[in-house]
This record gives structure tokens, C-alpha cells and sequence, in this order.
């Protein structure tokens, strides 16, 4: 479980977040809010990337994430498969292979993540969150980018591999994300 | 088009030799300008004799465990001052103050300390050293910051941060490090040579070449260096290109 008490972060004097709380239990959740309203800050707070200026953040110590940031942040000159492993310990060649298959023409497979276009890095970045062994997934506009085919895909997918565990979203389209719980920012 | 390129390449080499040589022709003063045929009979005279290779190997060997030390206190202190700011800010007036000073300056106060013996490998490692510093500093702090998040939240062991963040956000300034590093090495470990005068080495040849008045010697030294310090930059890039691919 995450829970933010009315926390509060600036940048430069301009308040981004103030007095925001929400509770993340089990399940699956869509952070929604206007663009620019702070999704994307409330879920670099809950990873521990940035540090509230007022209020608090409780989460387990041990609590271990995936996260599948708005920029895809791929190691551009490595090869599809290797960006999956680099980051994924317990994951087999076999395994990583048959999830890329899922979302991904198998001519990539061995391509540099650089010679992907727009979309294929966007699901390359959202099967990296998936196969990683973590008990928290937090996608910030995994769908950006993708047409009405890989979208249902990619959701489908996310299901799939998520195993139970606690799903943060951030999207600005809904369609195919309706029986999340909504958590409103702003 | 590679052919082409290299019939290009030796074409101009030629021309500038010929203009070289009818210099010479029109100086006719040996002393003064010796021809790329005198340089070359002087080449083929000193290549006859085991202490003119083994002056070069000499040379070679001190200049390159000069480059190699200046090579790994840079790499290391670089490190340590990426990671701690005290370090870097400590450090910062001492690297300076390295590159402005005369080489001169260093040549004469090795000579004072360790001799002639050691005069190249301190001053190769002297020069070496800024030169890898701040190479290797520079790429470390334009690392991907966003690289390093998703690092850190994927718990990514340290090799692994090593070869798919930090070598490729540091390779092309270490390329350029190596490149630069090796040249000035020779340049500044022949210097010192000159002026130490240790014996069996390349500064010793030039040095009584100049004493003798034999030009085309002093100017077959030279070639000889130039290869050798060719040579070693292409080994030494070819091994960093490996390591840094």
C-alpha cells in the first residue's frame, strides 16, 4: 500500500502538487488530471525520485517497483532484447523473447532499440516494467504514441503480466482503462 | 572509394615530398635542410645498428608506461571526483595549474628529483594525466540523468550501470582522451629526453644528432618517432575501441 497525506512539492516557487492525498491499495488505479496538473510529479514522489516539500509519503521500505517513465529512457544502442535483460535479472532469453513476440514484430528482436520508431519504443519500455520482478507497477502514459491495434494490445498485455500486483497508470485517454479505480489530481 | 581515397592520400604525401626534396635542392646546404633522400639514406645507415631500435623501444616503453600511469590516476580521480564534490573542488586548482605550467618546468624538476632515468615516464605520466582527468570527468558529468533514475529504480547492479550507462556516455571522451594523451606524451617524453639525455633513447639521438650537425640524422629520429607514436595510437585505439564499443 502507498499513501500520500497532503503532500505538497514546488519547482522554483511554482507549486505543482498541494496538499494531495491518496491511497494506493491493491488493485489497479488511473491517476487522472489535466495535463501538466502534476502526474507525472506525484509519480516520480512515489518512487522516491524526488522528496516532498511538505506532507508525507508511506510506503514499505522494501517495496520494489517497475516503472515505465513518460520518456521511454531505452539504452539506444543496444539490441531489443538486451534492453529487456539489462534491467531484468531473473528474466530468461526465452521468456524476454516471447513477451517481446507479444507487442513486437519478431524482426526486432535484434535490432537496436534506436532504430525503433515512436511506438515500438513505447512498448518496448512497457514490456521492460512488466517482465521486471517488482511488487508495484507505474506506467506514465504507456499508450502515448500507439494506434488503436497495439493500444488494445499493450493493455491486454499489461493485464496479462500483471500478477496481482499494484498498478499505477497515468493516461490521458481512458478507452480500454474504464474499470480502473480513478484517483483525480487537481 | 576507399582505393580512391588512399591514391589521393599517397599522391599528396608525394607532392609534399617532392617540394621537400627541391627545398633542399635550392637551400644545397645539408645542414641547414636536409632532402627527404638524405633522410631516408640516414634512416637506412641508423636502421643498421641494434641501438638505434633499441633506443626506440626504450623510449617507446617509458613513454607508454608514462601514458598508462597518467591513464589510471586520471581514470581514478576522475571517479572520485564525480562522485564527491570535495574532490572534484580540490583537485580543480591542481589540474590547472598542471596544464599551464611550462613542460620545461616539469622536465627540469623530475630531473632534479629521479634523474634522467626517470625523466619520461614522469613527464608522459604528467601530461597524460589532465588530459584523461578532465576527458573522463566531463563525460561522467553529462551522464543521462534520466539513465540513472531508471537505474535506480530498477536496481541495477553496478557492472551492469557500468556498461549500459557509464562506458557509453564516457566512450567518445576517452577516444579522444587516448588520441590526444599519446601524442602529447611523445612530444613531451622526447622533450624531456632531449634534455636529460638518458642514454639509449630517442631525445639522446636527436640531441647528438644536433651536436654533430647531422641533419638528415636528426630528421630520421624524428620520422622514427612519428611512426612509433603512430603506431602506439593506433594499438591503444584499437584496444579502447574494443573495450568501448
Amino acid at each position: 500500500m502507498i499513501e500520500l497525506k497532503n503532500v505538497s512539492k514546488s519547482f522554483d516557487g511554482k507549486p505543482v502538487l498541494s496538499g494531495f492525498s491518496a491511497c494506493f491499495e491493491e488493485g489497479m488505479y488511473l491517476l487522472k488530471g489535466p495535463s501538466g496538473i502534476g502526474k507525472t510529479t506525484c509519480i516520480r514522489l512515489i518512487l522516491g525520485l524526488l522528496e516532498p516539500d511538505e506532507g508525507e509519503i508511506l510506503r514499505p521500505s522494501d517495496m520494489r517497483f517497475s516503472v515505465c517513465f513518460q520518456e521511454n529512457r531505452l539504452f539506444e544502442k543496444e539490441t531489443v532484447l538486451t534492453n529487456i535483460l539489462a534491467v531484468n535479472e531473473g528474466v530468461t532469453v526465452t521468456d524476454a523473447t516471447s513477451a517481446i513476440l507479444e507487442l513486437l514484430p519478431s524482426d526486432s528482436l535484434n535490432k537496436k532499440a534506436g532504430e525503433l520508431s515512436g511506438g515500438m519504443k513505447r512498448r518496448l519500455a512497457v514490456i521492460r516494467a512488466m517482465l521486471h520482478d517488482s511488487d508495484c507497477v507505474i506506467l506514465d502514459e504507456p499508450l502515448t504514441g500507439l494506434d488503436d491495434e497495439a493500444r488494445a494490445k499493450t493493455i491486454t498485455f499489461i493485464r496479462e503480466r500483471l500478477n496481482g500486483r499494484l498498478l499505477i497508470v497515468t493516461s490521458h485517454d481512458e478507452r480500454g482503462l474504464e474499470d480502473l479505480e480513478t484517483v483525480d489530481i487537481g | 572509394m576507399k582505393t580512391k581515397k588512399y591514391i589521393r592520400t599517397t599522391l599528396i604525401v608525394l607532392i609534399w615530398l617532392v617540394i621537400w626534396q627541391v627545398a633542399a635542392l635550392v637551400v644545397n646546404n645539408a645542414i641547414l635542410l636536409s632532402g627527404p633522400i638524405d633522410t631516408f639514406k640516414a634512416l637506412i645507415a641508423l636502421g643498421s645498428e641494434s641501438s638505434f631500435y633499441l633506443s626506440i623501444g626504450i623510449t617507446a616503453g617509458k613513454i607508454l608506461m608514462g601514458f598508462l600511469i597518467g591513464m589510471l590516476s586520471g581514470t581514478v580521480l576522475s571517479i572520485l571526483s564525480y562522485k564527491i564534490n570535495l574532490v572534484k573542488d580540490f583537485l580543480s586548482p591542481f589540474v590547472s595549474v598542471i596544464k599551464s605550467i611550462p613542460i620545461v618546468s616539469f622536465i627540469i624538476i623530475a630531473l632534479i628529483w629521479a634523474g634522467s632515468s626517470y625523466v619520461t615516464v614522469i613527464v608522459s605520466a604528467i601530461i597524460s594525466f589532465p588530459i584523461f582527468y578532465k576527458n573522463l570527468l566531463e563525460g561522467l558529468l553529462v551522464t543521462d540523468p534520466k539513465l540513472l533514475e531508471l537505474a535506480f529504480v530498477y536496481q541495477m547492479k553496478p557492472a551492469k550501470k557500468l556498461k549500459y550507462i557509464y562506458i557509453p556516455s564516457v566512450s567518445s571522451h576517452v577516444k579522444s582522451a587516448v588520441s590526444l594523451a599519446i601524442g602529447m606524451a611523445f612530444r613531451g617524453g622526447i622533450t624531456a629526453e632531449v634534455v636529460g639525455q638518458p642514454l639509449r633513447s630517442i631525445g639522446n639521438g636527436l640531441y647528438l644528432s644536433k651536436i654533430n650537425l647531422a641533419t638528415s640524422d636528426m630528421l630520421a629520429w624524428t620520422f622514427a618517432a612519428v611512426l612509433c607514436a603512430f603506431i602506439i595510437e593506433k594499438l591503444i585505439s584499437y584496444l579502447v575501441k574494443r573495450v568501448f564499443k
